[in-house]
């Protein structure tokens, strides 16, 4: 089998959109590790594939949101995110445990408190998101979690990027009064 | 105070960060000041983490099948510019997922390595894996001599006694051929003993049970952590490596035939006749 390898700027760039061979490139190539740590950190391996699917999801939101910008390698820096991310389930079950890691270095805030509380909500509010139009959930969608500029989004929708921001507020607001009553 | 003195655009710049320090003082001050306007600040907030949300779900599940995986999401958004949300999966669903996940990897496996189409490897597992319950008594005997498996709690060996009769119900339940009870005490015990007297037991026995529930990749991944790790036993590790090599039969036999070759060649190994044995059917 050929072995393929990525500059850092290739991976990026393919972690960015997301590509599936650059997401399988990274899965394939830290999944042993990622299990070795589990087992030395957690002490067991029933939730290491768990963790580094979320990881890879981290490792895209924070290159997206540009908080990683290529300043270490891909891989070692997904590795601290796995890392973080067991020793933060580690915190959960022993609450002596420190963080042997900074975590301003990965630029991963804390959860916040009622995160259990605050999920059940989202998971119940889900089905409001279909109420809006595909557009608005596209546009919404473009604009805060893929961290799109009104211009990039502009052109993809092929419109001008001062009506975007107007119809970005619309839909918000579409969305507000959708939410309304359960803040 | 009336949130009319702030036009839309204003509220949207707090809700993306985009206002200085200053600004941003003077608009949280307005909102304590102005109900309404923190009331329709937070509603949009809950609109902004919706969208997230659902952005992070569906980003799970393109990761999932990239990495060939599939299966429910879980969630846990962190607070980059907005606010963190966690979630967990109930345990015997995200071991099910695993599972789930493994079976679809052993699946892809069969097909996509060379198999010989003339060997049963049902048969051959059937004829040179034996299970082996006295590692568990040998090894834990040398903890205490009433042995391990001794139910009087004074009579039991190193470690907090709740760490004790995890493991014991463990290897209790191995001895009874109840792989499936194995299985969850032993992933219990790690779970709840990270740092326990038994991990290293606890993994091969872990290893062995997914080996007889016919989850052979888990057991491979098992194996595997036990043989890099810096557990000393000699016995048990020479156990483990067969069993990695019986592992690999049904999914990737050139595996298996280096595994094999490997303790065929070793005079001290004590499965070596055995894999002389298997060599030869393979």
């Amino acid at each position: 089998m050929e072995v393929v390898k990525y500059s850092n700027a290739d991976l990026l760039k393919g972690i960015k959109k997301p590509e599936e061979k650059i997401i399988k490139y990274l899965y394939d190539n830290n999944l042993p590790k990622v299990i070795k740590m589990s087992s030395d950190i957690l002490g067991h391996t029933s939730q290491a594939e768990d963790i580094f699917h979320e990881a890879l999801v981290t490792l895209i939101e924070n290159v997206r949101h540009n908080k990683f910008k290529g300043n270490s390698q891909v891989s070692t820096y997904l590795i601290s995110i796995v890392k973080f991310k067991m020793y933060n389930q580690l915190k959960k079950i022993s609450k002596h445990k420190q963080l042997p890691i900074n975590e301003e270095i990965l630029d991963i805030p804390s959860l916040i408190s009622d995160s259990k509380d605050r999920i059940r909500l989202l998971e119940r509010l889900l089905e409001k998101l279909t109420e809006l139009s595909e557009e608005c959930q596209l546009l919404l969608q473009n604009y805060y979690y893929e961290n799109m500029s009104m211009n990039e989004i502009a052109d993809k929708l092929n419109y001008s990027s001062s009506f975007v921001r107007v119809k970005k507020n619309r839909c918000m607001n579409k969305l507000k009064d959708l939410v309304k009553g359960f803040v | 105070m009336n949130n009319n003195k702030y036009n839309e655009e204003k509220i949207y710049d707090y809700l993306d960060g985009k206002l200085t320090d200053k600004e941003n003082d003077a608009f949280e001050l307005e909102m304590k000041q102005d109900n309404k306007l923190a009331q329709k600040v937070e509603e949009l907030m809950l609109a902004r983490d919706l969208v997230n949300y659902k952005g992070r779900k569906k980003l799970l599940n393109t990761v999932k099948e990239a990495t060939g995986k599939t299966g429910s999401s879980t969630i846990s958004i962190n607070n980059t510019s907005s606010r963190t949300i966690a979630a967990s999966k109930t345990p015997w669903l995200r071991n099910f997922s695993i599972a789930a996940s493994f079976l679809i990897l052993i699946s892809a496996t069969y097909f996509l390595f060379p198999r010989d189409s003339n060997i049963d490897t049902g048969q051959m597992l059937a004829d040179f894996h034996s299970t082996n319950y006295s590692y568990a008594e040998d090894y834990l005997n040398r903890h205490s001599t009433s042995g391990f498996l001794d139910d009087n709690p004074n009579n039991l060996p190193k470690g907090s006694k709740e760490e004790i009769f995890l493991i014991s119900d463990a290897l209790k339940g191995f001895k009874l051929n109840k792989w499936q009870f194995t299985k969850e005490k032993l992933v219990n015990y790690n779970t709840s003993f990270p740092k326990g007297t038994y991990n290293d037991i606890a993994l091969y026995y872990l290893a062995n049970s997914y080996f007889n529930l016919g989850q052979y990749m888990l057991a491979i991944e098992h194996y595997n952590i036990l043989l890099n790790s810096k557990f000393e036993n000699n016995q048990i590790r020479q156990a483990a490596e067969y069993e990695l090599g019986l592992s690999w039969l049904s999914i990737e036999i050139n595996k298996t035939k280096e595994i094999m070759e490997s303790i065929a060649k070793n005079n001290s190994h004590l499965h070596q006749e055995q894999a002389q044995l298997i060599l030869e059917r393979i």
